[in-house]
């Protein structure tokens, strides 16, 4: 039997080393094909108090019926005006930017400097998200903190850094480094942002050890006070 | 009987027609889907296929090789026909089930080669309203250049598109393009990374603003990893340009060259479709109460030479159209409210062969079992 395992076996090998000869080579083989691709109009759903909402009432008179899809600038415009989530920032000089492929993160960013390293990422949700203390109580959680009775949360919640940004939004700076003790320089801490818009929630969150989220924190508020809707003014 | 005679003298066909080679074969196949049953557990499904199941050989601690499945079967295929050419070489009608039985494994054997080797897996992402000739592989990865030409709807896009897989480019690979007067160096490839925006002083251009690429362990689930890397284009001999390439980016690099512009852009594989869909209703029905979907699925309008027809597509009827087959897959609606249909296409020149050979084993079968039954009355 061991006879017979040997000799199969020594077959097994030589049969595939064989094909690997055979088949080893790397040309890459170039293909032509015709891709068409058909899209259609983008379909908003607009805010009533979004200036183009009116577009679908609009009176089909001489006027006005130039103003149709077909045109490609226009299109675009109007879909750059009215896309919700479609942000520009500013990023700060001695932190990288990473571009996001997909999920819900807009953008995420580190440091340049690996001795204090942070993650701080860039995310919009439509409508209230839960509310500023839900967001804290789970942000809390998230790095292992314990939760404060609601009236502690609350204060806590107030005492925040209040801002605004170049567009007049309002921010508030949740500095969770304050829950911990100084001592505490390498424990995992988070300092973020909640920039409140009329339909939407931009949630700006910083994460890393809690010296490395203090010494960011000023290039965390110059990201935050940079963030605008794309096609808006200073 | 001559040719029986002759035939089993040779020692090719004596070796391979050896029971025990069958008997260990077998065993093999048995040790390989265990172990590879279990090995995706830690390497993922995708990889645990490859190793295993669609190699012919791999290694073991990083040094002992050990047969892969495909090797196996290969071995067996030609032991099933050594074992027909001399042990039933006599044809006669007693033996008639057993030569169909065989057959019917042979053709077992040849469907997987086929399906191996010529069908491939992708999807079809379509908001309403939307209709495209390609569909999309899942984790394979091509970089694609065309020409800009002139275009008369703004909302038809048609593109002659030139591409190549992504998967064994090397560094300082060239890869000429003659019919478009390119040339392409690969300068850097990694299979996974990380892209970075940054200073721009190192004249790399980019799409997106990308600075620089940082690799990355490749991830066991590859539709998690996103490929990228810095190709040098030469146009015409006269033009250089460093370009990054990242497979996250939507828009593809445009850059001028000999009165041309080309764009260039590394994306997930395109199969070029029969004909081109369109997707012209999707429809959700829910779970009452809840916001669970409990049935989807996509009215589709298929465009082929000026001729056009409507199939529903459900999660349990398919759209069939020669060896392609358009499975309802899931479904998305995006920030906007648009709806979109996510369609699964399955090329598989071989669809039927797993049918046929299921019944010709299955005639086999009866045949033997049938003339053993009257051989038994007989005696």
């Amino acid at each position: 039997m061991t006879y017979y395992l040997k000799y199969y076996y020594r077959l097994f090998i030589c049969l595939g080393m064989l094909n690997f000869l055979l088949g080893s080579g790397n040309a890459t083989e170039l293909r032509q094909y015709e891709e068409v691709f058909i899209d259609v109009p983008q379909k908003h759903k607009m805010a009533d108090s979004d200036p183009h909402a009116f577009m679908g009432k609009m009176p089909q008179d001489d006027i006005h019926s130039n103003l149709n899809l077909g045109d490609k600038d226009l299109q675009a415009q109007l879909n750059q005006s009215v896309a919700p989530g479609a942000l520009n920032w500013v990023t700060p000089n001695n932190w990288l930017e990473k571009k996001e492929t997909s999920g819900m993160r807009l953008a995420s960013f580190m440091n340049k400097d690996t001795a204090y390293p942070i993650e701080t990422t860039i995310v919009s949700l439509a409508g209230k998200a839960g509310g500023v203390s839900a967001n804290v109580t789970r942000w809390m959680q998230q790095i292992k903190l314990a939760v404060p009775s609601m009236e502690e949360l609350e204060n806590f919640v107030n005492q925040q850094e209040k801002l605004k940004t170049q567009t007049g939004a309002d921010v508030i700076l949740i500095d969770l480094t304050k829950w911990q003790k100084e001592t505490e320089a390498q424990a995992p801490s988070m300092i973020a942002a909640i920039i409140e818009k009329e339909d939407s929630q931009i949630f700006v969150k910083m994460t890393g050890s809690r010296e490395s989220v203090i010494k960011n924190k000023d290039s965390l508020r110059s990201l935050v006070l940079s963030i605008q809707e794309a096609g808006s003014q200073k | 009987m001559k040719f029986k005679k002759k035939i089993s003298k040779n020692r090719f066909v004596q070796f391979f027609a050896s029971i025990k080679l069958t008997v260990i074969c077998l065993f093999l196949l048995y040790i390989l889907t265990f172990w590879g049953t279990v090995a995706q557990i830690q390497y993922g499904l995708y990889q645990a296929q490859n190793q295993f199941f669609h190699s012919l050989f791999f290694l073991v601690f990083g040094f002992i090789p050990f047969p892969g499945a495909q090797l196996v079967m290969w071995v067996l295929f030609v032991n099933l026909i050594c074992v027909a050419l001399t042990r039933f070489i006599y044809y006669s009608w007693r033996q008639i089930g057993i030569l169909i039985i065989h057959a019917g494994l042979l053709l077992f054997l040849i469907s997987g080669y086929v399906t191996l080797h010529s069908s491939h897996e992708s999807y079809l992402n379509l908001k309403e309203g939307q209709a495209s000739n390609v569909s999309a592989a899942y984790h394979d990865w091509e970089i694609a250049i065309w020409e800009s030409s002139p275009q008369e709807d703004p909302l038809v896009n048609k593109n002659h598109v030139t591409a190549f897989d992504v998967s064994g480019l090397k560094p300082d690979q060239v890869i000429p393009i003659k019919h478009l007067d390119l040339q392409l160096t690969v300068k850097k490839f990694y299979k996974n990374c990380e892209a970075y925006t940054g200073d721009q002083s190192n004249k790399i251009l980019s799409a997106s603003g990308i600075g620089r690429l940082e690799p990355t362990e490749l991830l066991k689930e590859p539709e998690k990893n996103t490929p990228g890397g810095i190709f040098q284009f030469n146009i015409n001999k006269n033009k250089v340009l460093d370009v990054i390439l990242y497979g996250g980016e939507a828009k593809p690099f445009s850059f001028q060259g000999e009165g041309k512009t080309y764009n260039v852009i590394l994306r997930l594989k395109r199969y070029p479709l029969p004909f081109t869909l369109k997707l012209v209703d999707f429809k959700k029905e829910e779970h009452p109460g809840t916001d669970m979907a409990r049935t989807y699925q996509s009215l589709v309008e298929i465009l082929m030479d000026h001729a056009k027809r409507e199939k529903l597509i459900s999660m349990n009827d398919p759209l069939r159209y020669t060896d392609y087959t358009f499975y309802q897959s899931s479904f998305s609606i995006d920030k906007m409210g648009n709806e979109s249909s996510v369609l699964a296409v399955v090329k598989n020149r071989g669809r039927l062969l797993p049918y046929i050979s299921t019944f010709v084993t299955f005639l086999g079968l009866v045949i033997h079992f049938v003339t053993m039954a009257i051989r038994s009355r007989k005696d």
